[in-house]
């Protein structure tokens, strides 16, 4: 039964027949002739010709024979390189396709290259469900010639909370958590080129094989960006996209792309496991489900030192001040090795360890090229609550309690004072 | 008599019988003048990029592998019609309108303002629930002639329609209120 809106729905409808027969009218002769048949029938219908032998069995000439071994060349390109007509399925259908699904997967691998020298790698899968992103992932990065990092983790991301996000690097047991607001581009990938390629401009590539299957491919591209795109000529289906950026220096390809494949809910779970050292993005308010000790300032320091080549940084959680110091510091980041799996962490929660030091306690950090393993200079000192003493820790990673008058003279420190 | 399919229509094209293009611009010509009126907002202009779609669809029917989504691919070529359209608007928009404009000179306006508000109402609506509008109401309300065009299961257009239809009555019911 129709409904008063059923009525005026027709009514708005009827409108878009206004004018319609002198539109066709106008449009049909207009209208170009057609040629008859499209060409990569024609060209196969030949091919099949000659296979058959059915040229031969009539009178041909010469010449015809040899048009149809010059067309049965081209036509064996076409068997091998597909059609060499121009394709239909364009950006939009991939992009339409795209929209349409209600989860997706993919596998990525992605290099970026910056201004500084710094190279970031990594690869892994992302898992699409509604409003939620998931990516398993081991990337890194270097600096110039410096050591590589690299690392392992699960990223979760939910765009109907405003982009609350979690990080989780499940060999440490340790997470990143963000209430709102969470970055993260390699989540945001597939979001990104729906969007910055919405009305890209189209260049067809024709068509191609990739991975044994038939795939038409072009490229969009946008201001300073472009994707090339494979897809599947019958369903429009993305089979793999690349993106390039800034002349090449930020490269990301997509593959193994699947949609509306069923996806546990549990994947997308945002709870953080309560055995894991959490870190709020937000506030920089760390959850360790465990007391600090002086213990892990010593490994801290330690770990840091190593990854120097046996030298205490600049810095940590305090130090000299100034713009030299800290850039003399970056660099020495930059430089520093990977330690391994279960040590990355460690220097953390060393200044974890600082942070959570009462009011009062003075911490000071002097290490500031001090040799790992030498017993008589300072690398930094506290006054533990309650102690008129300091407690001074050394070179080589000894502690002992210091008179205030003891503690030796840094000019920097006297001068900072 | 049943009805060709597209896939019928355009094989006869193809044979040379160019009257089932005619066919093609009547079973899809007021689906893609809505689509382009969303873009649009006046249907003079929306009747010329329709125009231009039937032409560039005629260019490109060759290269469409899929016959039966001829209606799907015809709204894709639509949509980046629109685009253009759009583009050039935005890189024209202090230019004085185009008094050779085809539809202009065919069109006459509609008198009925409620029927206008709930066309204009239509414009507002997420595309998705637009389009489920426009492939029913335009294809005699056929919900299989209108989810094949849209690519959706029979159960998924429905609850995009249904969808569409509450949003649009809350949407005319709140004006009531506001008229009162």
């Amino acid at each position: 039964m129709k409904t008063p809106l059923d009525n005026d729905l027709n009514k708005v409808y009827e409108s878009f027949n206004q004018n319609h027969d002198q539109l066709r009218e106008m449009l049909m002769a207009s209208l170009p002739a057609r040629s008859e048949k499209r060409k990569g029938i024609r060209l196969i219908n030949l091919v099949q010709l000659f296979i058959r032998g059915d040229t031969m069995k009539v009178r041909i000439t010469k010449l015809a024979a040899a048009a149809v071994i010059i067309m049965g060349v081209f036509a064996g390109l076409y068997l091998l390189m597909g059609p060499i007509d121009v394709v239909s399925v364009g950006w939009a259908d991939v992009l339409e396709n795209m929209e349409a699904a209600q989860t997706v997967t993919f596998t990525f691998e992605y290099e970026r290259r910056y201004e500084d020298g710094e190279y970031c790698w990594g690869k892994g899968t992302t898992r699409i469900k509604g409003p939620y992103r998931r990516a398993e992932a081991t990337g890194g990065h270097r600096y110039q010639d410096g050591p590589p990092h690299e690392e392992t983790t699960i990223s979760i991301m939910d765009l109907s909370r405003q982009n609350r996000f979690v990080l989780l690097y499940p060999p440490q047991k340790w997470a990143y958590f963000a209430p709102d607001h969470g970055g993260n581009d390699t989540l945001l990938t597939y979001d990104g080129l729906k969007k910055d390629f919405r009305d890209g401009t189209e260049e067809s590539l024709g068509r191609v094989k990739i991975d044994g299957r038939d795939a038409i491919c072009f490229k969009v591209s946008k201001d300073d960006k472009e994707i090339t795109v494979w897809a599947d000529p019958d369903t429009a289906l993305p089979i793999r996209i690349e993106r390039l950026a800034t002349e090449g220096i930020d490269k990301t390809v997509l593959c193994d792309i699947a949609f509306d494949v069923e996806l546990d809910d549990e994947l997308f779970d945002m709870t953080l496991p309560d055995d894991y050292i959490v870190t709020n993005m937000e506030t920089e308010e760390c959850r360790v489900p465990y007391e600090l000790t002086q213990e892990h300032l010593i490994e801290g320091l330690a770990v840091n030192a190593n990854a120097l080549g046996g030298k205490f940084p600049t810095l940590y959680k305090g130090g000299r001040r100034g713009k030299e110091a800290f850039e003399k510091y970056i660099a020495e980041t930059r430089k520093m090795s990977e330690p391994p799996v279960e040590d990355k962490f460690k220097p953390s929660l060393g200044v974890e360890f600082v942070k959570r030091l009462p009011e009062g306690s003075d911490y000071q950090y002097v290490g500031e090229d001090v040799k790992l393993g030498d017993a008589n200079t300072p690398v930094c000192w506290w006054k533990p609550p309650g102690s008129k003493t300091y407690r001074v820790v050394y070179g080589d990673l000894s502690i002992r309690d210091v008179e205030p008058s003891a503690l030796p003279k840094v000019p920097w420190l006297t001068e900072q004072k | 008599m049943t009805t060709p399919s597209d896939k019928t229509l355009i094989r006869a094209l193809f044979a040379g019988d160019k009257a089932a293009y005619e066919k093609l611009y009547d079973r899809y010509a007021p689906l893609v003048r809505a689509v382009c009126y969303d873009t649009t907002g006046n249907l003079t202009d929306a009747q010329d990029l329709t125009q231009d779609v039937f032409m560039r669809a005629y260019e490109k029917l060759e290269y469409l592998r899929n016959l039966e989504s001829f209606g799907k691919w015809l709204i894709g070529i639509a949509r980046l019609r629109c685009k253009e359209w759009q583009r050039h608007k935005l890189r024209h928009r202090d230019m004085k309108p185009d008094l050779t404009n085809i539809g202009s000179i065919i069109a006459g306006p509609s008198n009925d303002g409620r029927i206008e508000r709930l066309r204009e109402m239509i414009t507002t609506l997420p595309e998705r629930e637009r389009l489920a509008l426009h492939t029913f109401y335009l294809q005699g309300s056929s919900a299989e002639a209108a989810r094949r065009t849209m690519g959706l299961s029979r159960s998924g257009f429905y609850r995009v329609l249904e969808r569409a239809r509450k949003r649009l009555e809350k949407l005319m019911s709140g004006e009531q209120e506001n008229i009162r």
